[in-house]
């Protein structure tokens, strides 16, 4: 131990001799260019500031920070004079005032080391010759993202007449006849002139002179320009966020960008109360423990989660989806090894860095948000048999037969009671039950404002989501309150966030049991009283099972509900050393608490079994009650240095270090025998259940350093270079410390004379990235050879501990190679964008299971064997079809594709015996192999034939390419990939005048699917089974396709067989769909009008209609447990 | 600058105590190296052994109750299930293969704990007090052997089959994954370390608390609390109840068990004797034959007789509803009982008489049925927790097998069968079929049945029906588990 340990420790100094000699480097290239300013800094006189995109407020600051001078200005100016960038050194006040003030109808006066700033007079008018004619001019001023800009400078060229424009964008200016040439400025952007010519009406687009804040990237640590930025990355806007969807901020992602794939889960339909699983590019993870692999491919997939990061900290993903959107200022997500290489051991899956609104200096705003929602379940996937239709089934799949005299004549009177039944009018639509049309609303209010040196912001939301099953719901309440204190060049900010959340889970059950339900019953009686009991078993044994009223156990008093409780504190000191460096220091701290009951009452159906007879009668009813706690913290230094030299050299370099902790811990009681149904408190129960008490606790911790250097020459050429050394808890004690590094090229063509040379040309970028990052979800101690103590077991009055397992002392993280080539092009003023991006993604060390011989005492151990490789095209496009500001009329169509290409290139020995003992497998449910060469999501069946016409049986084809009528599991062969070939969102944009349409659909196509509809709803169907029984509900096509007589062509084998159907090629089905994800209409009130009538700033009205329709090639039921929903709300945005 | 380089200097200073750092104890479980620091730490891990022998997963009930005694035939199988494949010796079905691979992963479990435990303990010797070192280092030696031995009577050959160099079982005494040292070594080699373990575990046993102090004293441990030093009372906790642990006696018992399976009678003898004339310092023996007392107390499993036995704390929630469930498979029928217990001739069999070992009930709409009652006391609702593994009336039938027929009377008397059978045991061949029926009724629900049947190769069993059983029978299939990398 001793020795490994002093040898990981001369590594660890290697590293950092490495980091620090990077350092020195940096530093003294720093100290040359400090060393003078700090010099000339004495004499009191000599200013230096690079500050981009900041406020006045922010320069006179660090002006009054180097000089004795003090400032005086209204805040109207501040506000007019608007975000300016500057980069001057050793110049003195009045130079850098003209500088600032330059083409801004503001002057300043010095007097006594004060400096006023005020209007300029008002020149024009006065100047102006009586008999010279005006001609009135209007126009717009934007970016070249046709964004609005407030505060641009219009003048007549040569002349001191002009204007500023509105907070729109927009001027009106009155000019003498004859001068056609305006120059349009704004600081931070090129300098333009017009030529006015026989125009009233001009709209001028601005391009950018250096950054501006949407060409900046922010990966979570560093902030970096986008025009010399190698990785593949999204970026979201708060708007872009909110035209996509008003559900949660996972769905409106999603809209946006199909590379973050929502996994489709078929089973739990619209629950608001389930996590969604996520993957970015590809699975990459096989789960951790092989004996868990299911045949669903769900159950797979939590491995693969991205990365969230809040403000530079990491967020699990249910707070992430119970966070409110309206505090998202921009969401990024990171996507290939350069971006997220500096996440090292958990970047692999992708990282999703949500940054947070910050209050904008100005008088108190209040802004309000609210919305009512609306969910309608959608039942367009159920295809299923009205009480008429049952009866014939019944009747055609020979149910009311039987050789035996006696039985067979009470099935015939069985048949007439309920012939009488259908005639008589039954007809129960069970699926209308347990549902409802559920509403729910969401409000927010912020407030925000701030002064001189001191920022601040507050909010608090709620929202309630009620979903379409009765009583579920989920309710968030968000509270945050932000400030920021400037003292010099030190800045504070502190952050906290409070979420109190509360989710119910329906007491309706599943609705699968509203599916199955037959129509021909009726869930009360004549009286109208609810009957417990629908149906009772005649004595044969061929006919209908009892079968418990769904309903019975949503009247009882049951209770299932769950809340937590979490509150997060961010801390940040950012202090500008100098104009090239700065230091952010930032400490984050989460603690969560959370609760969750579940009471089913003594007169619930499940304790109508054996084990609740004779002496545990009184045990009946249950009362599980867990709590949990989670703390964690997580602390990070960055330094960040950028300069230019010569122009042309362009360097930047960060260096962080952080540091992090994170502890879970979870406790479960159960409780059971209720004396009375309405008891439902634990304290109440009789005993506590079998068994002991139940806890689960992970603790981890991990350290590490990032440093990246980013070169741009000339603005043409540009290379990252990141590299992380991290150690984590997690990794075994032979391999702590990882190291993690990524490099990336790009090329900007279109600073290049022969592109720029090109007309229309105005981005045209090439890069490329590789790098190495890892994945690390598994849990805290499987590195260890631990041992646990017996709990329940003793020995006579000694106790006794055990080896829970075969540790791996050399256990690492998944490591990824990950190449990227990316181009990105904006052609025609941004009329046509285009991303196209190609990645090879190549996990090594998959931690699965290595198999032992079971002498060893152990089955198997944890070990990084395997290979996936996830190879794939993601492409985006956007154009404006109509782009014109006169009539204030734009109309964009865009889209993106994603194609993916998942194969298995080594597996682990464990897998391949797993691989065996499932092709011994008989089933109706194809296998999910991992083979090496095939997808992990290969679906493996027997190749079906069709039913033969004659028999009505199914005729396969066997591995040897013969025609069989049996069934063997070693014919299975992969019939199809589980995963659309490609996929992706078609959107448009219309705007006309204050009218917003938003349109986003998702389509899929070329992926294969195993319809379990009709393997469980058509063919599997069996007398002795609870669930596909031939007496419960069942899909129209049981009746209509399947072979009924010698000589039907039908899909299905023969209506009166009841024996199990294997999996095979006939159910595995292309899938091509289309869904319309997002419909969103919005109206903005025009804000004179608003200004002058109602004292507001902003006022719009959102109409959204989600999830509106699905079409796809397969008809397959959707939302088995919990129904799909379709979503429509209004919503309504203020602003004060 | 200045403060540049401090921040620096403590990120560096962070990063090299960092180690350490990441370093974190689980709180549920304990690691290896802590367990293993100090004399408790050992003494529980030694303790973790004997009460994963005592799970259901293996002597708690299917290595003596279910498997061995099933395969003797020992109870009424039910048609379709476990109970029926494995009376037939069909393990080719998917519930008898996941029987078997986890009795298999649970005997080695078992091992690798023992293993975990010897490899630490020279390093702490200095560290233990009382004799402890050579206690727990014998016990978990000796525990190996016992547990090799139990597994190669299952999966091995039957003896009288045996090819020395031929591959029997691995024989596992280190802590590894490296899957060529789990492989499976010859029979000479198996039974080589066998002999070699239980070797080593007697010489360290011999200054075991049982050689000084009786049962009666070490089995009453709450005489303890008002501790009179100048009464003979081990000074360590840890010293008492020495049946339910690998005891010096266990060993002796174990070589007999050994000699006898391999051939070699002389020393089966010896070592069987040794413990039957083991006595205390007072000259009362260690271990006494029940009596009718014992029997009539419901201690059926005879308590006083037992040389090793493991502690079932789970024994009647775990037992009684395999005993006393309507529908159980270990039942037997009345008839073949009573031949079984020849009736007729030993009217006054304590195990027998008074419904003793089997209690008639009435199922409605079922039938009658025996039930099992050896582990459980006479309202049935409780089950004794001490399982016998070797017991002293098996010395006895060794000593009789070997030579000693005279000692067979002692057995005898002790059950009060009848006094015509003493003789009876005339030729070999007549003391086999004797024993045969002793075996049934001394060790039914015990598993030791079908063992004797094995050493002895039986190619018929006659009780309760005629059986014919072939070799492949007496051998269970190594599970695939193991064998894929054999």
């Amino acid at each position: 131990m001793k020795k490994k340990w002093i040898r990981c420790a001369t590594d660890e100094k290697s590293t950092l001799k490495k980091l620090f000699f990077s350092f020195f480097l940096i530093l003294f290239i720093c100290e040359a260019i400090i060393c003078p300013s700090e010099l000339s800094a004495q004499n009191r006189e000599q200013i230096s500031i690079n500050k981009k995109n900041v406020l006045l407020d922010e320069i006179v600051k660090d002006i009054e920070a180097q000089t004795d001078y003090t400032f005086m200005y209204s805040t109207d100016i501040g506000n007019g004079i608007g975000r300016i960038s500057v980069n001057v050194t050793n110049i003195s006040i009045r130079q850098l005032m003209d500088l600032l003030l330059k083409d801004k109808p503001y002057t300043y006066q010095i007097d006594n080391k004060v400096v006023i700033l005020k209007n300029k007079p008002l020149q024009p008018s006065t100047q102006t010759p009586a008999d010279q004619k005006k001609v009135k001019i209007n126009g717009i001023v934007t970016d070249a993202n046709r964004d609005p800009l407030p505060g641009a400078a219009v003048m007549l060229k040569g002349t001191k007449i002009g204007v500023m424009t509105n907070y729109d964008g927009s001027f009106e200016l009155n000019i003498p006849e004859g001068n056609n040439l305006l120059v349009v400025s704004f600081l931070g952007m090129k300098p333009k002139e017009v030529d006015i010519t026989g125009k009233n009406f001009i709209k001028v687009a601005l391009e950018n002179a250096e950054l501006s804040i949407n060409e900046v990237v922010l990966t979570g640590i560093f902030k970096k320009s986008r025009e010399s930025y190698t990785g593949a990355l999204t970026t979201i806007s708060a708007n872009e966020l909110k035209a996509a969807g008003n559900r949660n901020i996972l769905t409106s992602i999603s809209n946006i960008d199909p590379s973050f794939n929502i996994v489709d889960n078929l089973d739990y339909g619209s629950d608001p109360n389930r996590l969604p699983d996520i993957t970015i590019r590809g699975r990459t993870s096989m789960d951790v423990n092989v004996r868990n692999l299911q045949e669903q491919s769900s159950v797979q997939n939590t491995s693969n989660l991205p990365l969230f990061i809040m403000d530079g900290f990491e967020v699990s993903l249910q707070r992430v989806m119970d966070m409110d959107e309206e505090l998202v200022e921009n969401i990024t997500i990171l996507k290939d090894a350069s971006a997220t290489a500096m996440y090292g051991s958990r970047g692999a899956n992708g990282i999703v860095v949500i940054t947070l609104k910050k209050p904008e200096t100005g008088k108190l705003r209040v802004s309000y948000k609210g919305s009512i929602n609306i969910e309608i379940p959608d039942f367009t996937s159920y295809n299923l048999m009205n009480a008429k239709e049952k009866l014939e089934y019944e009747k055609a799949a020979n149910l009311f037969y039987s050789l035996y005299n006696t039985t067979n004549q009470n099935l015939q009177e069985l048949y007439n009671k309920r012939l009488i039944e259908v005639v008589r009018g039954v007809d129960t639509y069970w699926l209308k039950y347990p549902v409802r049309t559920g509403i729910g609303n969401r409000h927010n209010i912020r407030v925000d404002g701030g002064a001189d040196n001191f920022n601040y912001a507050g909010s608090i939301s709620y929202n309630n989501i009620m979903g379409v099953m009765k009583e579920s719901s989920r309710d968030n309440f968000t509270g945050n309150i932000f400030f920021q204190y400037t003292l010099k060049n030190i800045k504070f900010q502190n952050d906290l966030y409070i979420i109190y959340n509360k989710n119910n889970n329906s007491p309706y059950g599943s609705f699968s049991e509203y599916t199955r339900a037959n129509p021909i019953y009726t869930p009360y009686d004549d009286d109208g009283h609810l009957k417990k009991i629908l149906a009772e078993p005649l004595a044969s044994s061929n006919s209908p099972r009892k079968a418990g009223n769904p309903l019975y156990n949503a009247t009882l008093p049951t209770r299932d509900d769950g809340s937590y409780t979490s509150i997060q504190n961010n801390f940040a000191i950012e202090w500008n050393i100098n104009a090239d460096l700065t230091l952010r220091a930032n400490l984050g701290i989460t603690k969560q608490d959370s609760r969750s009951d579940k009471y089913l009452s003594r007169d619930h159906t499940s304790f109508d079994t054996g084990d609740y007879t004779g002496e545990n009668f009184n045990m009946r009813g249950s009362y599980t009650y867990s709590t949990g706690y989670n703390f964690s913290y997580e602390g990070s230094a960055t330094l960040n240095y950028t300069k230019t030299f010569n122009k042309v050299h362009q360097l930047y370099a960060g260096f962080s270090a952080n540091i992090a902790e994170d502890k879970d811990e979870s406790y479960t009681i159960q409780a059971r025998g209720f004396s009375a149904s309405n008891m439902t408190n634990l304290g109440m129960a009789s005993a506590y259940a079998v068994g002991k008490p139940y806890s689960t606790e992970s603790h981890s911790r991990r350290i590490g350093s990032i440093l990246n250097i980013n070169y741009t020459y000339n603005r043409k050429y540009f290379a990252d270079f990141s590299g992380k050394m991290e150690g984590s808890s997690k990794f075994g004690s032979n391999d702590r410390i990882a190291p993690f590094w990524s490099a990336g090229f790009g090329w900007n063509l279109h600073n290049e004379k022969f592109i720029k040379n090109l007309n229309g040309i105005n981005t045209l970028r090439l890069r490329f990235s590789y790098g190495t990052t890892g994945s690390q979800n598994f849990s805290s101690f499987q590195a260890l050879t631990t041992y646990r103590y017996f709990g329940e077991e003793n020995y006579k009055f000694w106790n006794g501990a055990y080896m829970l397992g075969l540790g791996n002392p050399d256990l690492s993280w998944q490591k990824t190679n990950h190449a990227d080539i990316g181009l990105e092009t904006a052609l025609f003023d941004g009329r046509f964008r285009m991303n196209l991006d190609y990645y090879d993604k190549h996990t090594k060390a998959l931690l699965t299971d290595i198999n032992l011989p079971t002498s060893g005492g152990f089955s198997s151990y944890k070990a990084n064997v395997g290979e996936v490789s996830n190879k794939g095209i993601e492409f985006d496009a956007n154009l404006f079809i109509i782009r014109n500001s006169t009539k204030h009329l734009t109309w964009s169509v865009g889209g993106n594709l994603a194609h993916n290409v998942n194969k298995i290139l080594k597996i682990s020995n464990a897998l391949e015996f797993l691989n065996s003992e499932l092709m011994e497998d008989a089933g109706p449910n194809p296998s999910f192999l991992y083979k090496e060469g095939q997808s992990m999501n290969t679906i493996f069946v027997v190749r079906s034939l069709g039913i033969d016409p004659a028999t009505g049986n199914e005729l396969f084809l066997n591995r040897f390419g013969e025609r069989t009528y049996t069934w063997d599991p070693q014919d299975k062969v992969p019939c199809g990939v589980n995963e659309p070939k490609i996929w992706g969102n078609l959107r448009t944009m219309f705007r006309w005048k204050n009218i917003t349409l938003n349109a986003i659909m998702s389509y899929r196509a070329g992926g294969y699917i195993y319809n379990q509809t009709l393997v469980d709803k058509v063919e599997n169907i069996s007398l002795s089974s609870a669930v596909n029984n031939p007496w419960g509900n069942l899909d129209k096509r049981a009746l209509y396709d399947r072979w009924q007589k010698p000589g039907d062509r039908a899909s299905f084998k023969n209506i009166r067989d009841f024996g199990t159907t294997y999996a095979s090629s006939r159910f595995v089905m292309k899938e091509n769909a289309l869904n319309l994800n997002s419909l969103n209409l919005n109206y903005e009130f025009n804000k004179e009008w608003l200004n002058k009538k109602l004292k507001m700033d902003y006022l719009s009205i959102g109409l959204y209609a989600e999830d509106v329709f699905y079409l796809s090639t397969i008809k397959q039921e959707r939302g088995l447990s919990y129904p799909f929903a379709r979503k429509f709300s209004i919503s309504i945005s203020a602003r004060f | 600058m200045k403060k540049i380089y401090i921040i620096l200097f403590t990120i560096a200073l962070s990063l090299t105590s960092c180690n350490k750092w990441l370093d974190i104890q689980p709180e549920l479980e304990i690691r290896q190296k802590q367990i293993l620091e100090s004399e408790q730490g050992f003494k529980d891990v030694l303790i973790g052994a004997y009460i994963r022998m005592a799970t259901p997963s293996l002597y708690g009930l299917n290595t003596n109750i279910v498997l061995p005694e099933l395969m003797a035939q020992h109870w009424t199988p039910v048609s379709n299930t476990l109970s029926a494949y494995i009376s037939n010796f069909d393990f080719s079905q998917t519930d008898c293969k996941s029987l078997l691979e986890t009795i298999w992963l649970q005997y080695y479990q078992t091992i690798v704990n023992l293993n975990s435990l010897i490899e630490e303990i020279d390093a702490k010797k200095d560290m233990f007090t009382n004799g402890n070192y050579e206690l727990i280092k014998g016990e978990a030696i000796g525990l190996r052997a016992f547990l090799h031995f139990e597994i190669l009577r299952f999966w091995g050959d039957a003896p009288a089959k045996i090819v020395l160099s031929n591959k029997a079982i691995p024989y596992v005494k280190i802590v590894t994954k490296d899957p060529n040292k789990l492989l499976s070594l010859t029979y000479q080699e198996v039974l080589n370390n066998i002999i070699t373990d239980l070797d080593t575990a007697q010489d360290l046993l011999s200054n075991d608390p049982i050689l000084t102090y009786s049962n009666a004293v070490l089995n009453s441990p709450g005489t303890l609390a008002g501790i009179d030093k100048t009464k003979p009372y081990p000074a360590d906790e840890y010293h008492f109840f020495r049946q339910v642990r690998f005891n010096y006696y266990a060993v002796l018992a174990t070589k007999a068990r050994y000699y006898l399976w391999i051939g070699d009678q002389t020393k089966a003898l010896e070592n069987a004797l040794a413990v039957i004339t083991a006595k205390n310092s007072d000259g009362t023996s260690k271990f006494t034959l029940g009596d009718e007392s014992a029997a009539n107390n419901g201690q059926l499993t005879f308590p006083t007789e037992q040389i090793f036995a493991v502690d079932n704390s789970l024994s009647t929630q775990t037992l009684t509803p395999v005993f006393f469930n309507n529908y159980t498979a270990y039942t037997q029928n009345q008839t073949y009982l009573n031949t079984a217990f020849e009736s007729t001739l030993h009217t006054s069999d304590i195990r027998y008489r008074n419904s003793r070992l089997w209690e008639n009930r009435v199922i409605p709409l079922a039938g009658n049925f025996n039930f099992f009652k050896k582990y459980n006391s006479t309202d049935s609702k409780t089950a004794v927790r001490d399982m016998p593994l070797i017991r002293l009336s098996e010395m006895y039938f060794i000593a009789t097998e070997c030579g000693r027929s005279d000692l067979f009377r002692d057995y005898r008397i002790a059950r009060v069968l009848d006094a015509s059978i003493d003789n009876s045991l005339t030729s070999p061949e007549a003391i086999k079929d004797r024993l045969e029926k002793e075996y049934r009724k001394e060790f039914y629900g015990e598993g030791q049945m079908f063992f004797f049947y094995k050493r002895l190769f039986f190619t018929q069993f006659t009780w309760p029906v005629v059986k014919n059983v072939s070799e492949a029978n007496y051998k269970l299939p190594i599970p695939q588990s193991q064998s894929m990398f054999e």
